[in-house]
């Protein structure tokens, strides 16, 4: 793995500095067998909300590239607005908007898609 | 600790299992945990081409590694007698000539064995075998080979087919069914001794001691009874064991030349091109019926992989062939020679491939017909007689088990129409599909040695793979005595006991079960012969006329006083009693058909933006004639529910096209289904006995509890999102139709 830690160093403790997105989040994780076995895609999604309004999300998937891959452009288009239905579709479609399968999976773009809208929706159900 | 060091009886069965304690405790030893002396360590190594001619196989630096004793090949071993020329390697029937051939065909083909002190000295010198070949062009891909195979007849016509062409409504589909491995979890391994020039000690994963027994004579041209062969306990079978494969055969070649015992465990990896697996398949199906959901007729034809060296035919279109009135039928098959090594049977074999694709079929036509596809099936059962034999059936229940399951899933919610039940994003829906077996009976033998305590061990040579036979034995052998469970210890899988056929295609405790009636009939007479000394009741008394109880021997009249056992070893000066007896099918199979059937019953969830199916419910009501053991009988069926569950979704082997290879041969690459994938299993069974089939009326309940698993999951799918999938495992991506 990557790290910067001299030699010999031993990581003994890690902090989480307190954060708005620990009320609702979500990690969805669509697989061909329910344990021990890889994601065929994963999303996490956290959303700080306030009331219905998003202040802001992140946004990251797995079993999508050589490493976790966040979404940007997405988590930038939900910052201000209401955390709907319409508005999870939305940011889904301009996650997956760039992505280019391979030539044997060229499924996960639209299970991509529909696993950024879910897991976003289950952010406000928990 | 102390729990397990404590010492046990294997007489008190606390979990109902005879083994269980055995095997929790590690005290009951598997194949590869035995340990002799002297005994050193076999690995194979493994062809890295998948078509061609071995040119040469250096051993130099692997034979430098210390440690190592012996490296065989095919340029450097002994000859296997029933190997020494090409006749008699056909006639041998073993498959794959192991080490007696240049000739590749298949990767991973075993092309020599490393034998060394330790296991990681035999791994490490494995490793260093450097092989040339003269590659030849290969085929894997069954999906491409198939096309070009073509069919044959497989079995007789019935009616006409044209008569088909005229039906109202017709489904006519195409179905394919992904290669599945077995992967017991434990792994097959041998340990061979050669205690004489001429006598051989096993140790060996297998379904049939006496199975083996036979094949390895024949190969070393040695008498049956100087084999030996040891499979007391097994972790897992599903059909994996009923053969006996190369690497068997590399051990007891290796321990014959290192004149040491010789132990080869399969890695992993190796189980997935070593000992069978469950062939790819292909199937077409043209059904038609009336308006009133009257069957007109089918075509069913099936093709499935098989190796270049062998050919195995599945007998995909046998269940068309069992369930259902055609008064039309044509049944076609063709098998498809591949670089892969050879398959085998595989839990319901044949019939639960088949079975998928017509209940697909009936579940279509239901649709079209607008008629519940529970009303469409028993409209159409063949409930009267065989439909092929047209011997009448001895017992068939099938109808019960589909108002018994129908009932316990409350079919009624049902809706007739898809994408009516929607909870969120997830679509509901329930589907059903049945599964039917002939039920077969083989001869057996059991013994029992009775001691002055009155307590018994019952014997025969059959393993139980893990269905509970030992306990049903038990339970049989209680019920026919009398003599305390307590009492009865059970001694299993070693060719020295009587022998009995291979525990496979569902006939383990139909066929013992006779024997254990006969033998404890035996030894009623036996004891009735020394107690009529004693008491003159016992003068001409058939075995009905005796009970036993943990008092002693009693004839069957009120008030008759027990003979003790001490007493009846004292007058005679005896020390144990011996009985053997032998049974098997007779004239009741001339007069009649045996069936074992079940439905199965299925509830999913399906999310329609992921494509992930999740089974909320899922039902297997049986009929397996009398149920001898229950606890033992519904672990079976929900052991093989969860393994539908496995084929339905997620079971897939792959083998790359370009290379020649399997594909994830590994615990993670290849899925099968794990808990977290399976409701708990609803299981019920009809529990009537058979009349005819054995004396205790019990049929097997192994295969059927699969057969018809993965079609009514199949069949839940397309109830609640109406997508029609026809290709198994139907994965997430296919849900989504992509």
């Amino acid at each position: 793995m990557d790290n910067n830690l001299p030699i010999n160093a031993i990581i003994t403790l890690i902090e989480i500095p307190d954060n708005p997105f620990q009320k609702n989040y979500h990690y969805l994780k669509v697989r061909d067998r329910d344990s021990y076995a890889f994601a065929l895609v994963s999303v996490a999604a956290a959303l700080h909300l306030n009331g219905d309004t998003i202040v802001a999300a992140r946004l990251a998937s797995g079993g999508v590239a050589h490493k976790p891959w966040r979404w940007y452009e997405a988590e930038d288009f939900l910052k201000g607005k209401q955390a709907t239905k319409a508005t999870f579709s939305e940011a889904a479609a301009i996650a997956v908007k760039g992505v280019k399968p391979l030539s044997d999976n060229g499924f996960k773009a639209i299970m991509l898609r529909g696993a950024i809208e879910t897991a976003l929706h289950n952010c406000l159900t928990g | 600790m102390a729990f397990f060091d404590e010492s046990f009886s294997l007489l008190t069965p606390p979990e109902g299992r005879v083994e269980a304690l055995a095997k929790v405790t590690g005290k009951g030893k598997y194949a590869a945990e035995y340990v002799a002396e002297h005994m050193c360590y076999a690995v194979l190594v493994d062809s890295a081409v998948a078509a061609g001619a071995i040119q040469n196989i250096n051993i130099n630096k692997a034979a430098q590694v210390a440690g190592v004793i012996q490296i065989i090949t095919h340029q450097q071993k002994q000859l296997v007698p029933g190997f020494s020329d090409e006749s008699k390697i056909k006639d041998s029937r073993f498959g794959l000539p192991l080490f007696h051939t240049d000739k590749i065909y298949f990767k991973g083909q075993p092309i020599a064995a490393v034998v060394a002190e330790t296991l990681e000295d035999a791994i490490y010198a494995a490793s260093l075998i450097e092989a040339t070949y003269t590659p030849d062009n290969f085929v894997v891909d069954f999906e491409e080979a198939h096309t070009k195979q073509s069919l044959a007849e497989a079995g007789k016509e019935r009616g006409s087919i044209n008569a088909l062409n005229k039906a109202p409504y017709i489904v006519e589909s195409e179905y394919t069914i992904a290669a599945e491995i077995h992967n017991p979890m434990e792994m097959h391994a041998t340990i061979a001794e050669w205690t004489a020039t001429d006598q051989l000690k096993l140790y060996d994963k297998t379904q049939g001691v006496n199975n083996v027994q036979r094949t390895v004579s024949k190969l070393f041209e040695i008498p049956e009874k100087n084999i030996e062969v040891i499979s007391e306990f097994m972790g897992g079978g599903f059909g994996s064991g009923l053969r006996v494969w190369p690497h068997v055969l590399a051990a007891i070649m290796a321990a014959k030349q290192v004149k040491r015992p010789v132990k080869l465990m399969l890695s992993r990896p190796q189980m997935f091109y070593s000992v069978g697996y469950r062939p790819a398949s292909w199937q077409k199906i043209k059904l038609g019926a009336d308006k009133d959901g009257k069957f007109i007729g089918i075509l069913h034809q099936a093709k499935n992989g098989s190796s270049v060296y062998e050919s195995f035919s599945e007998g995909i279109t046998r269940v068309t062939r069992l369930i259902y009135h055609f008064p039309n039928l044509k049944t076609e098959s063709a098998v498809v020679p591949l670089n892969l090594s050879t398959p085998t049977w595989m839990r319901g074999p044949g019939d639960c491939t088949g079975d998928f694709a017509i209940e697909s079929a009936i579940d279509d036509l239901s649709y079209q017909l607008n008629i519940d596809p529970v009303q469409l099936r028993l409209k159409n059962l063949a409930l009267d007689k065989h439909p092929d034999s047209g011997l009448p059936w001895s017992t068939n229940f099938i109808n019960e088990c589909i108002e018994k399951g129908a009932a316990i899933i409350n079919w009624q919610d049902r809706k007739p129409k898809p994408l009516q039940l929607t909870d969120g994003d997830w679509h509901k829906g329930y589907g059903m599909a049945v599964g039917m077996w002939n039920a077969g009976r083989n001869n057996a033998s059991a013994g029992i040695e009775m001691q002055k305590d009155g307590t018994i061990t019952l014997q025969t040579a059959m393993t139980d793979i893990g269905t509970g036979t030992g306990t049903g034995m038990q339970n049989i052998a209680h019920e026919v005595t009398g003599i305390s469970k307590s009492k009865i210890k059970i001694e299993l899988g070693n060719s020295n006991l009587p022998p009995a056929p291979s525990q496979g295609g569902s006939t383990g405790l139909s066929s013992v079960s006779g024997a254990v009636v006969a033998v404890c009939n035996a030894l009623k007479l036996k004891l009735a012969a020394y107690a009529v000394t004693i008491n003159n009741v016992y003068k001409n008394s058939t075995p009905n006329d005796i009970l036993f109880s943990d008092k002693g021997i009693s004839y069957k009249t009120p008030g008759n006083q027990p003979i003790s056992y001490s007493q009846l070893w004292d007058k005679h000066q005896l020390t144990t009693i011996a009985v053997e007896a032998s049974s098997g099918p007779g004239e009741e199979r001339k007069q009649y058909a045996f069936c074992s059937s079940a439905a199965h019953f299925c509830r999913v969830r399906v999310h329609s933006k992921t494509g992930k199916v999740k089974i909320e419910k899922l039902v297997c009501v049986a009929d397996g004639g009398k149920i001898v053991n229950e606890k033992a009988a519904a672990n079976q069926m929900s052991g093989a529910a969860v393994g539908g569950i496995g084929m339905a979704l997620m079971e897939e082997q792959l083998a790359d096209a370009k290379l020649g290879s399997l594909v994830g041969n590994d615990l993670a690459g290849y899925h099968f289904a794990v808990n977290a994938d399976a409701p708990i299993i609803d299981v019920a069974f009809i529990n009537k006995p058979d009349p005819h089939i054995n004396p205790t009326g019990a049929k097997g309940l192994g295969e059927v509890g699969i057969i018809g698993t993965a079609a009514a999951i199949a069949n839940a799918i397309y109830n609640a999102t109406g997508k029609r999938l026809k290709d198994l495992p139907i994965t997430p991506d296919k849900v989504l139709g992509l």
